[in-house]
């Protein structure tokens, strides 16, 4: 089973956060997931699912900095 | 000692003596068969005969006809110079595998001595062998279109529910490596394992648990024109009935199509 505590950040082209939650029934890692999912060329981030909120209100308004997202690109 | 091509299955035979009781004939009877009469060395009151049809005696298979006809005082005996070995009989436990021609025909196989699969087989009988535990596999089912079996076409290739409200997460699913959270009531449905084409049918059915029935709380689930689906993943958008995108708790997909 994929690491469900971890969550996967990209910038998408209109400039809001796109979040990945990794399956249940998933047995790659979460970095595997990342190199899969995220688009081709887009940086990614992997982060704990704590650090997300779950309040989703201003949804859309959620952005992330370039410089955060150093944890890999998507293949 | 070493042999050119293949060794001799005995090294050597005994020879084999017929005593005749004869009589006033030239005919009599073989007890092996020759294919000529130099096969046999011919003795009447202990003189060896000359063989051959200008001689004493021609021998054809069993039938042995002399050039002169014995008298039952005569005694006559024949020595098996040229007996061919008609059949070897291999010695117990000696036939290995590498030995036999070919398959075993069923009727030489006792019921009770083949094994499957460890099911235990009764040969020409109506029993089935079941497949071990984890072992079809979707490309051992057939792909006919015209087999009624055709499972490969006909069972779910993905599935997935999740809650997308509050922390989206995933609660059960099949084949998904990931859905993509990317906004209001937008998500991606990514595929661990890609189907053959596009052209596969996906149905979305999402809602909002404990909501009395009204516009604001119908769910309409579509996907977007970006969402057109890849062999790899699938788009969900789910509106309100007044064109809202919105966020519902109970979201589930479901994809039918070829598999890859």
């Amino acid at each position: 089973m994929a690491d469900q505590t971890k969550r996967i950040l990209y910038k998408q082209d209109n400039g809001t956060i796109a979040i990945i939650i990794p399956a249940i029934s998933e047995t790659m890692s979460i970095e595997e997931i990342a190199r899969k999912d995220v688009p081709t060329g887009k940086a990614y981030k992997i982060v704990n699912v704590s650090e997300i909120s779950s309040d989703r209100t201003f949804r859309e308004a959620w952005t992330i900095a370039d410089n955060e997202l150093t944890d890999g690109v998507g293949d | 000692m070493a042999y050119i091509g293949v060794q001799p299955a005995e090294a050597y035979t005994s020879f084999a003596v017929q005593h005749f009781t004869t009589s006033a004939t030239t005919s009599y009877t073989l007890d092996n068969p020759v294919a000529n009469e130099n096969e046999i060395a011919l003795f009447i009151n202990n003189v060896r005969q000359e063989p051959g049809s200008s001689y004493a005696y021609t021998a054809s298979g069993t039938t042995l006809t002399l050039s002169a006809a014995t008298s039952a005082s005569d005694t006559m005996y024949c020595v098996f110079i040229g007996k061919a070995v008609q059949t070897v009989t291999p010695a117990s436990g000696s036939v290995t595998n590498d030995m036999l021609a070919g398959s075993i025909a069923n009727a030489k196989l006792a019921n009770s001595s083949v094994t499957v699969n460890g099911t235990s087989i009764a040969l020409g009988s109506s029993g089935s062998v079941a497949p071990s535990d984890n072992s079809v596999t979707m490309a051992k089912l057939s792909t006919s279109a015209t087999e009624g079996n055709n499972v490969k076409q006909r069972v779910a290739k993905a599935w997935v529910n999740f809650n997308g409200t509050g922390t989206v997460a995933i609660r059960d699913d099949f084949n998904v490596s990931s859905i993509t959270d990317n906004s209001t009531g937008e998500y991606v449905v990514n595929l661990s394992t890609a189907l053959a084409n596009s052209n596969y049918a996906f149905f979305i059915c999402a809602g909002k648990a404990g909501g009395a029935p009204s516009s604001g709380n119908s769910t309409i689930p579509f996907t977007a024109e970006a969402g057109v689906p890849s062999t790899s993943a699938f788009n969900i958008v789910l509106t309100t009935s007044a064109g809202s995108v919105v966020d519902r708790d109970l979201v589930t997909a479901i994809a039918f199509g070829e598999s890859a």
